[in-house]
């Protein structure tokens, strides 16, 4: 008797083939958007979290252009300081074995207690032992082996190391060598690792304290408590220590720390979005296919009653095809999504981020996820079967009760009339399969947000890799000097090239509500650095007022006509100036304001960049010593391309999803709604329509349908842009536009994809065979 | 008075055959057969004989595996999709045992749907009034009785006035008093209006209505007999 069940399931599924696809497809996305985006996540939280645990990574960290012993006993008597590890940090070069130099950037340890090595050969670092310890991406790239000879180079210095180990370190998680490096190109560069007393000149310039706190032990999950213990230590720190430049960072201002978490933060959000839009079209599927089937069954299943089946038996049979079929999507997809989109996005945080342990993991999230898809759609299935099964066989067998065929109260109005016939039959259709109609919508909404959203993203991109070099900072070159150059030199350089100075360094904003840290920029006089407004629009630099980037402005709560207090980290003085206009930037986020401001409230001018329009060459770097980075136009403009190209894979993958949404909703319901109709119209083509005139009359159909989809979808596509290309982070901001076009190509698509489909299923109207449409209702 | 008329219908030699797979059915062979313009026509024969497979083939839902049938002495069986659908609108009415009235369709605007065309019809309220529903105009299909719907059936395929008028089982589903009255409604325009009205039933007490009756068995014409004074449908009795 099961046996039997089972073959008609066989048979029903391939019946339905179509609608059953839609359910697969629909919730396979679902697990697909989650495993692909929740692996890599998962990955990060939990391999991240072993690698910063295992090798103690910094709960604070200190920079200044130097410290002394007395500054290290200092720090290391604040209260609950548990550990410090006093380093200095230079950048020089190695030889690799072809005789090329690299750069390298070296770090000279007296102790390895805090922000320690991984290491992941050779020998463990001592105190006081010779030989270098470098990172395994460079040995990998470079073929270098523990107990292999190099040459390090340092200002016209070279000495003979041996290689001790090869290592990674957690504070060189998202390490540049130096600025002319706009993003992490591991295996490039080298940082390695020494032992103070290798240090290459006469005295040793420490500029760098990793401080671990006593009560501070977590890493990736932080707490409420945690993150006090560091502000109180980071203040106490402060006072402890005065200093040329100096920057005391908590675990969570560091730059590569605090890109984990907004990356974990980032993708848990998408994660719970995208799967919810899946699941909403996926239920609706099931309800319109189900009903469908228990209405086509009718009588077999008052048959099947009156034979004797129970109802619960009925049920299960009938439940078990949206299961099997959810749970089947939900095991392809996870694994799919996984190996595609998880692989994809692993692929990129590898680039950029330096973890040994990195790893793909699925997590309970995933197998919750999934199991929750099958429920949720065997659910759906039960409450669409329920309301047949529960009555008795002789009800069931009896004909449905007669619908009420009119259009409702839209009727009533004198236009109605006016309606041409198609209009009238397509509204009463529309209003009578009101189930199909929504589901129809809804499917065409999501399908066009995501379009909106993959055009506007591409939109954004291509303005965004151009807009802030083209607009902003619309000069050929742009030269960076290192901290500590003197006004005098960089005057001479802005005389000898034309340029304009400024002056960009860190700054802790400081409001009623906040205080962070952030970037001030001082300009002096000259066009080659401008500011723009929410819209893009270039607006003038405010004279007697300073101007606050937007995430800056948003973060401490501070708008136009307030003020605002500033100060240079390290240094005792707060400044005050007031807000003249906020400016919108991807770049670095903070204060901007005039040379003649920042020396009106008593700021000394400190340039350490110019921008100018004649021609630098980059040779000037090595020629220069007081040269940090020379960078053109072009290389800015050639870096931003090479980012974006990750962030096209997702405008793909995000345009592949509309597609593919689009067509099986579309299809689906194309499907269902000619099945429905098949009879009328076989009659209409008795009574002697023409096919073309029959196909126009259902094509106006899932015009209406595809028309209001996008209407009500389309507006959904710019959150979702903002959903996922916004950062949380106080310093980080994206430029999205938004301008029609998006609008227009995804509407045309949408109606594109519907005439197209529609005349697919529609080509069948030429040859429907009559006679058997027409057969009497079996 | 049967002398005087023109042949409308001619089958030449008509043969149909079905295959489903491997399996391969001769519903129809060698029918030869001629219709007269103005004839009431009764088909009749058992279950399964092939009386729909013919009727429709006539109507050109269907087209025949061999031979040619001729319309006013056009072959129709060289008709593509497009002509034959000129043809069932301007010329063929057609009733069938389940009515196949348009569910979101009032009464009214099933009627007027031939309009939708751009054919001359009667007045689509006039049509109701002729078959006795000029009240239940506004009404939808699924609001009226069957006899009242295959009576808007009918004055569907009338109301264009159709030379022809096909009628499957048009009293199939229906009582012996409806049945009735829609079979008056049928003997009426072959009568008063001079249309060709072919029926096919398996009933052979309708058999004395008509002017022809057209007995089919196993596929082919079994034998024609023609009733000099058909019985009006008002007292036949069944
Ligand atoms: N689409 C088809 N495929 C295969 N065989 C068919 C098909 N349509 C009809 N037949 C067969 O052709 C034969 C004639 O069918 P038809 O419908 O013309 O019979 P009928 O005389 O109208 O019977 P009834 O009085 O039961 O309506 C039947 O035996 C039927 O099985
Ligand atoms: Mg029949």
């Amino acid at each position: 008797m099961k046996k039997i069940l089972l073959i008609k399931m066989f048979r029903d599924l391939k019946q339905n083939f179509i609608q059953f696809l839609a359910i697969f497809v629909m919730c396979f996305f679902a697990a697909f958007a989650f495993s692909g985006i929740d692996s890599p996540t998962e990955g990060l939280r939990v391999s991240v979290d072993r690698y910063f645990t295992e090798t103690n990574f910094m709960d604070i960290g200190i920079t200044a252009d130097s410290f002394t012993q007395e500054d290290l006993a200092a720090v290391e008597s604040v209260q609950n300081v548990e550990a410090v590890s006093m380093h200095a940090d230079i950048v020089g070069r190695i030889v690799t074995k072809s005789g090329a130099e690299k750069k390298a950037g070296m770090r000279f340890i007296s102790n390895d207690e805090v922000s320690k090595m991984l290491l992941m050969e050779g020998d463990a670092y001592e105190p006081g032992m010779p030989g270098v310890w470098i990172d395994w991406h460079f040995a990998e790239a470079e073929h270098f082996a523990v107990g292999d000879k190099v040459t390090l180079k340092y200002e016209g210095a070279y000495f003979d190391e041996t290689i001790r180990g090869i290592a990674d370190n957690p504070d060189f998680y998202e390490y540049t060598v130096d600025d002319t490096y706009t993003e992490p190109r591991f295996g490039d560069y080298c940082y390695c690792f020494l032992d103070v007393t290798e240090y290459p000149g006469k005295d040793i310039v420490y500029d760098r304290m990793d401080v671990s706190l006593a009560n501070v032990s977590n890493q990736i999950y932080i707490t409420d408590a945690d993150e006090r213990e560091m502000e109180k230590a980071k203040v106490d720190i402060m006072d402890a220590l005065s200093k040329n430049n100096l920057t005391v960072l908590t675990k969570s201002d560091d730059p590569g720390f605090s890109s984990v978490i907004s990356d974990i933060d980032f993708n848990e959000m998408i994660d719970a979005v995208i799967p919810v839009l899946f699941i909403a079209v996926a239920i609706l599927g099931v309800v319109t296919t189900m009903t469908r089937i228990m209405a086509k069954h009718r009588t077999l299943i008052g048959a099947l009653k009156a034979l004797g089946f129970s109802r619960a038996t009925i049920m299960a049979h009938y439940m078990s095809y949206v299961t099997i079929i959810a749970v089947l999507a939900c095991i392809s997809g996870s694994v799919v999504g996984y190996y595609t989109l998880g692989v994809s996005f692993f692929q990129d945080t590898v680039t950029y981020h330096s973890n040994p342990y990195a790893t793909l993991l699925v997590s309970q999230g995933q197998v919750f996820v999934d199991i929750a898809i099958v429920i949720i759609a065997t659910m759906t299935a039960y409450f669409s079967c329920r309301k047949l099964l529960v009555q008795n066989a002789a009800d069931i067998l009896r004909p449905e009760p007669p619908t009420q065929a009119g259009a409702g109260p839209i009727e009533g109005f004198k236009l109605w009339n006016r309606l041409s016939f198609a209009s009238r039959w397509n509204l009463r259709d529309v209003n009578l399969n009101r189930f199909r109609t929504i589901t129809g919508v809804m499917g065409v909404m999501l399908c066009s947000a995501l379009m909106v959203t993959a055009f506007a993203f591409n939109d954004s991109l291509k303005v965004e890799s151009v807009w802030r070099q083209n607009h902003l900072t619309p000069a050929a070159y742009h030269i960076i000097f290192k901290d500590g150059t003197d006004y005098g030199t960089v005057y001479d350089y802005s005389r000898q090239y034309k340029g304009q100075m400024l002056m960009i360094s860190s700054v802790e904003l400081k409001s009623e509500s906040d205080q962070k840290l952030y970037t001030m920029t001082v300009a002096d006089q000259g066009n080659l650095f401008r500011l723009a407004n929410n819209d893009l629009k270039i607006i003038d630099m405010p004279q007697d007022s300073a101007s606050l980037t937007v995430k800056a402005s948003e973060f401490m709560g501070v708008g136009i006509g307030d003020r605002i207090r500033f100060r240079i980290p390290g240094q005792k003085r707060w400044y005050t100036v007031r807000v003249g206009s906020i400016n919108k930037t991807d770049g670095a986020q903070g204060i901007v304001l005039t040379r003649a401001l920042y020396e009106k409230v008593q700021g000394q001018f400190q340039p350490n960049n110019i921008y100018t329009n004649m021609k630098v060459p980059h040779a000037m770097i090595t020629d220069h010593s007081e040269i940090a980075a020379v960078i053109s136009h072009e290389d800015y403009i050639r870096s931003s391309n090479d980012t974006s190209q990750g962030v096209d894979d997702m405008v793909a993958i995000i345009m592949f999803i509309a597609v593919v949404v689009g067509v099986v909703v579309m299809y689906n319901l194309g499907v269902l709604s000619y099945m429905e109709k098949i009879r009328e119209i076989a009659t209409l083509k008795v009574l002697g329509f023409p096919s073309n005139h029959i196909r126009w009359i259902l094509q106006q159909q899932s015009l209406i349908i595809t028309g209001l989809g996008t209407l009500f979808g389309m507006p959904f596509g710019v959150p979702l842009l903002h959903l996922i290309y916004e950062e949380e982070a106080h310093d980080i901001d994206y430029i999205t536009v938004v301008g029609v076009t998006p609008f227009i190509y995804a509407f045309l698509l949408c109606f594109v994809l519907s005439v197209i489909i529609n005349a697919i299923i529609l080509s069948q109207v030429k040859d429907i065979d009559m006679v058997e449409a027409l057969k009497g209702v079996e | 008075m049967t002398e005087k008329k023109e042949v409308l219908i001619s089958f030449q030699n008509v043969g149909k055959i079905y295959r489903t797979g491997s399996i391969v059915y001769e519903a129809l062979h060698d029918v030869n057969l001629e219709i007269m313009d103005g004839e009431m026509v009764v088909i009749l024969g058992p279950s399964g004989a092939g009386k729909s497979t013919l009727l429709n083939m006539v109507g050109g839902l269907d087209a025949a595996t061999s031979g040619r049938i001729l319309f006013g002495g056009l072959d129709i069986t060289g008709f593509d999709d497009k002509r034959l659908g000129e043809f069932r609108a301007k010329d063929v009415g057609i009733v069938f045992q389940f009515y196949n009235l348009v569910p979101t369709l009032t009464a009214y605007e099933n009627v007027a749907l031939m309009k939708e065309l751009g054919i001359e019809i009667m007045d689509p309220g006039e049509a109701l009034e002729l078959v006795g529903l000029g009240d239940r105009k506004d009404n939808f299909p699924s609001q009226m009785s069957g006899g009242q719907q295959q009576r808007v059936s009918i004055a569907r395929a009338i109301a264009k006035m159709p030379r022809l008028l096909l009628c499957d089982e048009p009293t199939g589903a229906l009582d012996t008093k409806t049945g009735q009255e829609v079979l008056k409604l049928l003997q009426l325009q072959s009568k008063q209006y001079g249309r060709t009205v072919v029926m096919v039933t398996h009933n052979s007490a309708f058999a004395d209505i008509a002017d022809k009756v057209v007995l089919v068995r196993d596929g082919t014409v079994s034998d024609i007999k023609y009733n000099e004074n058909p019985l009006d449908a008002d007292k036949l009795e069944w």
